[in-house]
C-alpha cells in the first residue's frame, strides 16, 4: 500500500522549496546586482586612471628648473690667458686632456719652448646672437697672452660653450635636462631596452611572462620581492605613483601601463622614460634623466658618453642610491659590468671590447668637485634680478635658459682671495669672525664678473656683497672732489685748498668738527693731495663749499639710489652703501664718467633656445671726461703716493692702477675700491656685529684687493687724455706754475683755461722728481 | 634723412670692411690719403662685420648683441659704437643712440668717415629728442 503523505506536509514541502528557491533567485540577483556594481566601479576607475595617465603625459609633463650660465670665453689673438686658467676653463666644462683630439669635449697640450700649445675640439653652442659650430682648432699663448688662434674654418674668434653654474629649483626638489629621443645616443637606448625591458617593442604594456617569474618568486618568497615590470610599468610607478609593494598599487600600475600604451606611442613612452628616470641625488636636489646624469656624474653631454659611462648610467636605473657610484664604487662596478656583458651578448659591443671595457675605471668626477650650485652669492643676485621681470613660478618650472655675465676664472680667483686673506688677517691680528666682501666688475659694460659674499663663498646665507649695508668712510671722497672739479672755472687738480681744522653747525645746532687721521692740519693743500693723502678736513671744507646738495646730486648722478641722509657728515662717509653698491659708483669713475647700471644677466631664452629678452647695456655720459679724467688721475697718485701706496707693493710700477682706501670710525669697516682699464673692484672687510677690528682701509680691504687684482691678467688705466687736457709741470704749495726739477713741481692734467697765469719760484730739486707718470710716457 | 644716414653708414661700414680704395685710376698719385683704418683685432673686425650684417638683415637686436661682444674685447672701437647708436635709432629710441654716438665721437678721428656718421647719428637722434647738452 503507498504511504500518502498528508497534504499538510505537501504543502510544508512545497513552501520549503519555494523559500529555497526565492533565496537563491534573491543571492542571484544580489549577486548580480553586485557583480554590475563592482564592473560598473571598475570601469569608472579605469576611466578615472586614463583621464589621470592622459592628463600628465599630455600638459606639461615636468616642472623644470631655469638652468642659469656663466659667460662663454670667447678665444682671440691678445686676450691675456694663462694656461692654468685655460685648463680650469676647460675642467669646469667637462672637456678631457687627450694624446691626440678626435672628437668635441678634447684638448691636447703641447710645450713648445717657452710657448704652450693647445689643440681643441669645442663643442657648439646656440647663443643668442649666433650658433657657434664644434671646432677643431689650435691655440699658442706665451707670455700669459694668446699669441696665435687658427681655426680649420678660418675663424679669429672662437667661443666655448657657456658652464652651467646654478639653477632655480622648484619646490619638490627634481632637477633635469631634457633630452629628446632623437637626440638620445643609438647606444644608450638600445643597451636600455636590453638590460630593462627585451620586449619593449612587443609588449602592449605588461610582460605576461615577465609576470609569471616574478609572482612564482614572489609566492615562494611570501611576500613581494621582484618585479616583473616593463619599462612602460616603472615609467608609470615613478610618474604617476609611489615605490610601495603593494597589490593594489601593482593592480593600478598595471592598469596604467596598458592605458598608457593604448593612448601613446613607444617613442613617446621612451623618450619620456628617458627623462623621467632617478639617478642620484646631488645635495637636496634629486637627478633626474640621462641628460642631466651625464653631467651629474661625468660633466660631459650625454652624446660624448664611451660605452662603459653609458653602462654605469644604464645600471644605475635599477637604484641609484643602491648603486652610487661615490659611496659604492665596488657595487657599482660590478653592476656597469654586468650591463656591459649584456650589451656584448646584444651584438652593441664586442667581445674585445668588453675586455677592454671592464678593466676602465668608472670614471666619474670627484664628488667634492662638483655642485650643481656652485656660486650661491652670484646666483642670489641673479635670482633677485629675473624677479622683477619674472614669477618665481615661472623660473622654478618654465626651463628658462639665463645666461649671466660671471667669469668663472675671475670667481674662483675672488673667492680664494677673501678666503685666504681673511684666514692671515685673523692669525696677524688676533681677531675672530672677520668677514668679507668682494665685487669684481668689467670696466666700461658694466657687468658683474664675480661676487663674494662670505668668507666661505659656498656659503648660501647672508650676502655682504649685496646686502652688507655700512658707513662707507672715505670711499666717498672721489665723490666730493668730482663734484668740485665739475666746476672747471673753480676748481682744478691744482687748485688749493685749507687743511686747518673746520668746524660745521647745523641747522639743528649740533657741531661737527672732523679731524684727520694723524690729528694733524697741513695748511692750505692742492686738491689732488686732498683726495690722495684722503685729509678729512681738507674734504670737509671742501664739500661744505660746495654745498650738501651738490654732493647728493654727484652721488645719484653717479648711480646711487639709497638712502643719503641730509647731514653734513656725509663728506666723509656717514653714508651707507653695500659693496655692489660702490661698485656701481666707482664703475662711474672708471668709466671716464660714463654711468652704466651694473648687470649680471646678459639674456635670457626659452628652454628651447628661442630668444626671450636681452639685458643690453645702456649708458650715459652724467660727467665731463676731463674731469673724470683729472679725477682718475688724482686716484691714481693716491695709490702712488698717497694712502693706497702699499698697492705698489704688489704690482709692477708700469702698471696704472687707480683707487681710494676707506676706513670709518674705529675702523669698524675696512673699504677699498680700486680699478685698473679693465678691471674694477671692490672689497669691503669687517665684523658682522659692527664690532672695532685693528684694519684701517690699507691693511685690510686693500689687501684683499690687491690678493685678487694680482692674479688677474687686466690692463692699466688709460694714458690718452681727451681733447682739451694736457699736462703741465705745477708748483704744489702756491698753483702755479713750475717746471721739471723744480721742488715741490708736480705733473698734472689741466683744461687750457685751468692753466695757471703765474710761475712760481723754481729751487732746483736733489735728485730728479720726474713724474713716475712722465718716466711711462717716454 | 634716415636714408641719407643709411649711405653714410654703408660707406662707413665699407671703409672698415677695406672695399673701397682710393676714388683714383691706378696710373695716377693718390691726391687724398685713403681713410686708414687703424689695425684691429681681427676678432673685433669679424663682430663688425657681423654686427653689420645682422643689421643690414634688420635684426637690430642681433646687431646690438654682436656690437656688444666687440666692445668687450676693445671698447674704444668707433664703429662698434656706430653700429649701436644707427641700431637703436632703427629701434626708435634715440636717446640712446645720441649716447652710444657721442662715445663713439670720442674715439674717432674728425673729418673720418666714421666721425661724420656718428655725428649725422647724433643729428638724427636729437632731432627726436630735442637738443642735448654737450660739455
Amino acid at each position: 500500500m503507498t504511504k500518502r503523505r498528508s497534504p499538510r506536509r505537501t504543502s510544508r514541502r512545497r513552501k520549503k522549496v519555494k523559500a529555497a528557491s526565492q533565496f537563491w533567485t534573491r543571492v542571484r540577483r544580489w549577486g548580480l546586482l553586485a557583480c554590475g556594481f563592482v564592473l560598473v566601479s571598475f570601469s569608472l576607475w579605469v576611466v578615472y586612471l586614463d583621464r589621470e595617465v592622459r592628463e600628465k603625459f599630455d600638459g606639461r609633463k615636468w616642472a623644470v628648473p631655469a638652468r642659469v650660465y656663466a659667460r662663454p670665453l670667447e678665444l682671440y689673438r691678445g686676450l691675456a690667458l694663462t694656461p692654468e686658467l685655460l685648463e680650469q676653463e676647460l675642467r669646469a666644462l667637462g672637456y678631457r686632456p687627450v694624446e691626440r683630439v678626435s672628437a668635441s669635449g678634447q684638448y691636447a697640450r703641447r710645450q713648445a719652448g717657452a710657448a704652450t700649445e693647445y689643440h681643441l675640439f669645442s663643442r657648439g653652442f646656440d647663443f643668442w646672437d649666433q650658433n657657434e659650430p664644434a671646432r677643431r682648432f689650435t691655440l699658442t699663448l706665451s707670455q700669459n697672452r694668446i699669441t696665435d688662434l687658427e681655426a680649420r674654418d678660418g675663424a679669429s674668434l672662437v667661443r666655448l660653450e657657456p658652464e652651467e653654474i646654478g639653477g632655480i629649483f622648484p619646490a619638490h626638489g627634481e632637477d633635469r635636462l631634457l633630452i629628446r629621443l632623437e637626440d638620445v645616443p643609438p647606444l644608450l637606448g638600445e643597451t636600455l631596452l636590453a638590460v630593462e625591458d627585451r620586449g619593449f617593442l612587443d609588449h602592449r604594456g605588461l610582460s605576461p611572462t615577465g609576470i609569471a617569474r616574478a609572482a612564482w618568486t614572489n609566492l615562494r618568497a611570501g611576500r613581494v620581492v621582484e618585479g616583473g615590470s616593463t619599462l612602460t610599468q616603472q615609467l608609470v610607478k615613478n610618474f604617476y605613483l609611489t615605490q610601495e609593494q603593494r597589490f593594489q598599487r601593482k593592480l593600478q600600475e598595471a592598469i596604467m601601463s596598458l592605458l598608457l600604451e593604448r593612448r601613446y606611442s613607444k617613442a613617446e613612452i621612451l623618450e619620456t622614460y628617458i627623462n623621467e628616470i632617478y639617478l642620484g641625488q646631488s645635495g637636496t636636489r634629486g637627478v633626474h634623466g640621462f641628460a642631466l646624469g651625464a653631467q651629474h656624474y661625468f660633466r660631459q653631454p650625454l652624446r660624448e658618453l664611451e660605452p662603459p659611462q653609458v653602462a654605469l648610467l644604464v645600471g644605475l636605473a635599477k637604484g641609484a642610491s643602491f648603486y652610487n657610484p661615490w659611496r659604492n664604487p665596488e657595487r657599482a662596478r660590478a653592476r656597469r659590468d654586468l650591463v656591459l656583458r649584456v650589451m656584448a651578448n646584444e651584438g652593441l659591443i664586442s667581445a674585445r671590447e668588453l675586455e677592454q671595457y671592464v678593466q676602465a675605471p668608472l670614471g666619474i668626477v670627484t664628488s667634492s668637485t662638483y655642485s650643481r650650485q656652485t656660486y650661491p652669492a652670484v646666483i642670489d643676485l641673479v635670482n633677485r634680478q629675473l624677479r622683477r621681470d619674472y614669477r618665481q613660478e615661472d623660473l622654478q618650472s618654465e626651463g628658462l635658459r639665463i645666461f649671466t655675465s660671471l667669469s668663472p676664472m675671475v670667481q674662483r680667483q675672488a673667492e680664494q682671495a677673501v678666503q685666504k686673506r681673511i684666514e692671515q688677517l685673523e692669525e696677524a691680528h688676533g681677531v675672530t669672525d672677520l668677514q668679507g666682501a668682494l665685487v669684481v666688475t668689467s670696466v666700461g659694460a658694466g657687468e658683474v664678473l664675480a661676487l663674494v659674499g662670505d668668507k666661505n663663498p659656498r656659503f648660501a646665507g647672508f650676502n655682504r656683497a649685496l646686502d652688507a649695508r655700512r658707513p662707507v668712510g672715505s670711499l666717498i671722497k672721489p665723490f666730493v672732489y668730482l663734484s668740485a672739479l665739475e666746476q672747471p672755472q673753480l676748481y682744478h687738480p691744482a687748485s688749493l685748498i685749507s687743511d686747518a681744522p673746520v668746524t660745521v653747525t647745523a641747522r639743528d645746532g649740533q657741531v661737527w668738527q672732523p679731524r684727520n687721521a694723524n690729528l694733524q692740519s697741513h695748511g692750505d693743500v692742492p686738491l689732488y693731495q686732498g683726495l690722495s693723502q684722503s685729509y678729512n678736513q681738507a674734504s670737509a671744507r671742501l664739500g661744505m663749499e660746495l654745498g650738501l646738495e651738490t654732493v647728493y646730486d654727484t652721488l645719484r648722478q653717479a648711480g646711487f639710489q639709497g638712502t643719503i641722509p641730509a647731514v653734513p657728515s656725509i663728506i666723509l662717509g656717514a653714508v651707507d652703501m653695500a659693496p655692489l653698491d660702490v661698485a656701481g659708483i666707482y664703475h662711474t669713475l672708471a668709466a671716464d664718467g660714463v654711468y652704466t647700471p651694473l648687470r649680471v644677466i646678459r639674456e635670457v631664452q626659452t628652454a628651447e633656445g628661442q630668444r626671450l629678452r636681452r639685458y643690453p647695456l645702456e649708458l650715459e655720459q652724467r660727467f665731463s671726461p676731463q674731469s673724470s679724467y683729472q679725477l682718475q688721475y688724482m686716484l691714481q697718485l693716491a695709490l702712488r703716493e698717497g694712502t693706497g701706496r702699499r698697492v705698489y707693493d704688489q704690482f709692477p710700477a708700469d702698471l696704472m692702477l687707480a683707487g681710494k682706501t676707506g676706513t670709518t670710525n674705529d675702523r669698524r669697516d675696512s673699504w677699498f675700491a680700486g680699478f685698473s682699464g679693465q678691471h674694477l673692484a671692490v672689497a669691503w672687510v669687517g665684523l658682522d656685529d659692527n664690532g672695532v677690528t685693528p684694519l684701517t682701509g690699507s691693511a685690510g680691504a686693500l689687501q684683499v684687493w690687491a690678493d685678487f687684482m694680482r692674479t688677474l691678467p687686466t690692463q692699466s688705466v688709460g694714458l690718452e687724455p681727451p681733447a682739451d687736457i694736457s699736462f703741465d709741470w705745477l708748483d704744489s704749495s702756491t698753483g702755479l706754475l713750475s717746471a721739471e726739477h723744480c721742488e715741490g713741481a708736480t705733473w698734472l692734467p689741466l683744461r687750457p683755461d685751468q692753466q695757471p697765469r703765474g710761475s712760481a719760484p723754481c729751487r732746483l730739486a736733489s735728485g730728479s722728481n720726474s713724474s713716475w707718470w712722465q718716466r711711462l710716457w717716454r | 634723412m634716415r636714408n641719407t644716414l643709411r649711405v653714410i653708414f654703408c660707406l662707413a661700414m665699407l671703409v672698415l670692411a677695406g672695399c673701397v680704395g682710393p676714388l683714383v685710376q691706378e696710373s695716377e698719385a693718390p691726391t687724398e690719403a685713403v681713410e686708414q683704418t687703424p689695425e684691429r683685432n681681427p676678432a673685433v673686425d669679424g663682430l663688425i662685420e657681423q654686427a653689420g650684417l645682422a643689421y643690414q638683415a634688420g635684426d637690430y637686436q642681433g646687431a646690438i648683441a654682436s656690437a656688444e661682444r666687440g666692445l668687450r674685447i676693445d671698447r674704444r672701437e668707433p664703429a662698434l659704437y656706430l653700429l649701436l647708436a644707427q641700431s637703436y635709432l632703427e629701434l626708435a629710441r634715440p636717446r640712446q643712440a645720441d649716447e652710444f654716438a657721442r662715445q663713439g665721437l670720442r674715439y674717432s678721428a674728425p673729418g673720418s668717415v666714421l666721425f661724420d656718421a656718428l655725428e649725422a647719428v647724433r643729428a638724427e637722434s636729437n632731432q627726436s629728442n630735442g637738443p642735448t647738452l654737450t660739455f
